[in-house]
């Protein structure tokens, strides 16, 4: 069996540390002007203090200044603050910057958050004021539970090392392996021939002479020829890698490294391309040409492997080309190295232990291969998570049919508690037959409650695609509640139903458009979950009008109005004929 | 703390703020286009110029960019300052007057019509996209491109770019809806490579899913690269 990367050691799941009790301060921002005349922010100020958790809120015309900055950190200072709400314009261009200002004041900046309500609440509600304030007084409050009910994870380490084994001993491995040992990096040349040189046709002899010459004549790279890579292991930035030394009968094996970087310049595909490709990781496409992964995702919340492919490994080329590649592929693994030691935050999955029954559907859909079996002697294997390779997305957490990966970040339970403000959701009196504002049609008729129509938007679909919609002044109705995922694939169906059962009247998903997901197949699991809600909604009396899944482009803000203001008429109309 | 005075008014600021800064967060209005607080200041658009007083007359900066300085004297509305604005916001409408944002922001310092003629484009250059990619995102898919009449917002030699995440936070920031996702990651990417020119087929996501390359036509070799 291939070896593939993994951790050397099992590591039980140890409970999440209790958070210190929250004291949340929420800063509701005025942006200049821009919103004073839809939202009164005095109120919001007073209705945000009404939650237990939150000891401070105050309003201000520019958070975001150097002086409201400033402020805010004299408020986290006075107030012992450990959370910070802030309500304003968008998280997507502003969490850094208050990120960076909690951090400044010691706080963990992962327990900063952002609420958008000019864009998400004020101006796309501009003809609605009550319905405006309604609803940004309730999106505070629900960023305020979220973060309460956060345990933060630990922030990660790696160290890269500043080192590199080249697998290829062609035009392209030996450019680029020149190129770093020039920067002054120790690189291991590898190449199963007994010459270097790969496949040079007579034209480019004369380039591979040179370079061969040197490679052999540079003393920062050890060229080890008739040699294979038989393995690689180790994390992120500290790779060990098996290497197999020489034909004939008796071939020698060891373990070079850490690497830091590894580049691929092993040639036209062949068998032992996808033996390696398998052992790596690397996507191959039809032909059997290795890819880097492209990864869309933000670069503080990811890091990538340091795998780079170049030359006709990756496809068909001339020397020329193969040199270009060798030289960009060298310029970005000197980009990581770099780095020296970089720490990751952000939402991180793991497995409890006790839990987990070694099923693997998890790790078969991880699409960072970041989670491995690892076997225990007590019998069934556990699934392990890589924090280094996790990027947070949450798949697993929805596959996962004992509920024994979890999600800090977008837990179970923080999304019950955006749910239940959102829904305005109290548990039932005990003893009581039916929950107070339960079932799944008669909530959404109780009484002078308007209905509330609860949105789970992926931030690079339908979140983005409301922002635009808010800031293009496109309006569309107020009685939405948005909560913002990394990734639609988070959801489980289960939560969907919980949504109806606290009175949701309609469930709008929004997930990103076919084969664009950002976490690679995350909306195929969201439709799945999706799937399995609709396939019930019929036995259980649910009007196909109130639920939708829509996949959403993130720049056409028109097209999500109209679909919003479109669906919660027929929410109406699905609720009306229920009577 | 720097102490300056606006149109009249006795302020005091802390070192290192800008002039637009100082100005804003005394009541003083000032209008802007390239600016946006998330943002380091770009100074391109020359809507938020104001009167610097020196001792060989008035000197007109460029508030959002020009740093605070202990006694300086500065004059939001004269007439040379008015009189700027308009020209800037004639030529704005000349090239993107169609769009709401720059009517507005012409009407703002009163202006409704140009005398100029220009190409119409939406896009007016004040580079909040590339600076939103650069600094927020911390990628720069996307730079300006090219000099003078060709300037304009491209990624790397205007090919489908690599980089770009599709965060949209570019689209989110521009004031005129000029910039798409479409513009940085389109889906046809046409490689040069003397003396045959190879039309790619779809390969917007990631260079392996080889199943979406069946849809080109006979004409077109689909070449990996």
């Amino acid at each position: 069996m291939a070896s593939s990367i993994n951790l050397p050691v099992y590591q039980p799941f140890s409970a999440p540390q209790k958070p210190s009790e929250p004291r949340v301060g929420v800063f509701i921002c005025e942006c200049g002007e821009q919103i004073t005349d839809i939202l009164d922010v005095d109120s919001l100020s007073e209705s945000a203090v009404e939650s237990d958790d939150v000891v401070f809120a105050g309003h201000a015309p520019y958070w975001c200044s150097a002086d409201g900055r400033k402020l805010m950190q004299e408020k986290i200072r006075e107030q012992s603050l450990n959370r910070v709400v802030v309500a304003g314009c968008s998280p997507r261009t502003h969490r850094g910057i208050f990120k960076e200002t909690v951090q400044e004041e010691g706080m963990d900046p992962e327990l900063c958050g952002m609420v958008n309500v000019r864009e998400g609440c004020a101006w796309p509600h501009r003809l609605d004021q009550d319905g405006a304030n309604i609803r940004a007084r309730d999106q505070i409050a629900m960023e305020v539970a979220h973060l309460t009910a956060l345990t933060p994870r630990i922030p990660s380490q790696a160290e890269i090392a500043s080192s590199a084994l080249v697998i290829g001993g062609g035009v392209a491995g030996m450019t680029a392996a020149l190129e770093l040992a020039y920067a002054g990096v120790p690189v291991t040349l590898v190449d199963r021939k007994d010459a270097l040189g790969g496949t040079a046709t007579k034209e480019d002899s004369e380039l591979a002479g040179e370079l061969s010459a040197a490679v052999e004549a540079n003393p920062s790279v050890e060229v080890r020829l008739n040699s294979r890579v038989t393995g690689v292991e180790g994390s992120l930035g500290s790779y060990m890698v098996g290497v197999q030394n020489g034909t004939g009968e008796q071939p020698r094996g060891n373990t070079d490294g850490p690497f830091g970087t590894v580049i691929l310049a092993t040639g036209e595909p062949d068998e032992e391309t996808t033996h390696l490709a398998e052992m790596m990781r690397l996507p191959q496409d039809a032909a059997g040409y290795l890819a880097d992964l492209r990864v869309r995702l933000r670069p503080e919340r990811y890091l990538e492997r340091g795998f780079y492919v170049c030359g006709s490994a990756h496809h068909p080329c001339d020397a020329n080309m193969a040199q270009f590649q060798a030289f960009s592929a060298a310029s970005r693994a000197l980009r990581h190295m770099g780095r020296g030691s970089v720490t990751l935050r952000g939402p991180l999955a793991q497995v409890d232990a006790e839990r987990c029954n070694g099923c693997s559907d998890c790790s078969r859909l991880c699409p960072f291969h970041a989670i491995t079996m690892v076997e225990r002697p007590e019998g069934v294997s556990l699934s392990t998570i890589d924090p280094l390779l996790c990027t947070g997305c949450g798949n697993c957490v929805s596959v996962c049919p004992v509920e024994a990966a979890t999600l800090s970040g977008w837990s179970d339970s923080q999304l019950d508690a955006q749910m239940r403000v959102a829904l305005d959701y109290q548990d039932p009196e005990p003893g009581s037959m039916l929950p107070e504002a339960g079932g799944l049609g008669v909530a959404a008729l109780n009484g002078d409650r308007e209905p509330r129509i609860l949105v789970f938007a992926c931030e690079w679909s339908g979140y983005a695609a409301a922002e635009l919609a808010g800031a293009q002044k496109r309006a569309y109705p107020a009685n939405v509640r948005v909560i913002r995922l990394d990734c639609s694939g988070r959801l489980q169906a289960g939560l969907i139903f919980n949504a109806f059962e606290m009175g949701a009247a309609g469930v709008l998903v929004l997930g990103c458009v076919q084969k664009l997901c950002h976490y690679e197949r995350g909306n195929e699991r969201a439709a799945a979950a999706f799937d399995q809600v609709e396939e019930l909604s019929g036995l259980l009396g649910l009007h196909p009008k109130r639920l939708k899944l829509a996949w959403t482009p993130p720049d056409d803000g028109a097209a999500l109005a109209d679909m919003i203001s479109e669906f919660a008429a027929g929410v109406d109309e699905a609720i009306r004929s229920i009577v | 703390m720097i102490a300056l005075t606006i149109d009249g008014k006795e302020i005091e600021v802390e070192a290192g703020r800008t002039l637009l800064d100082a100005a804003r967060e005394n009541g003083f209005h000032i209008p802007t286009l390239c600016y946006h607080e998330a943002l380091k200041p770009y100074g391109g658009c020359r809507m938020c110029v104001v009167e610097l007083e020196t001792p060989r007359g008035p000197r007109v900066v460029a508030s959002c960019t020009y740093p605070v300085e202990d006694g300086a004297v500065v004059h939001t509305d004269t007439d040379q300052i008015a009189g700027l604005r308009k020209v800037a916001a004639q030529l704005l409408l000349a090239r993107a007057g169609h769009t709401p944002f720059i009517q507005e922001l012409a009407a703002s310092v009163g202006v409704d019509s140009t005398p100029y003629t220009l190409p119409t484009d939406a896009c007016v250059l004040c580079s909040r996209c590339v600076r939103a990619c650069r600094e927020i995102v911390g990628i720069g898919a996307i730079s300006m491109a090219n000099r003078g009449s060709d300037r304009m917002v491209a990624p790397p030699f205007s090919i489908s770019s690599a980089d770009c995440i599709e965060c949209a936070t570019c689209v989110q920031v521009c004031p005129t809806d000029a910039i798409t996702l479409k513009h940085i990651t389109d889906r046809d990417r046409t490689v040069h490579m003397w003396p045959s020119e190879f039309a790619r087929g779809a390969c917007r996501l990631c260079e392996y899913h080889a199943d979406e390359w069946m849809d080109v036509g006979a004409e077109e070799q689909t070449v990996h690269g």
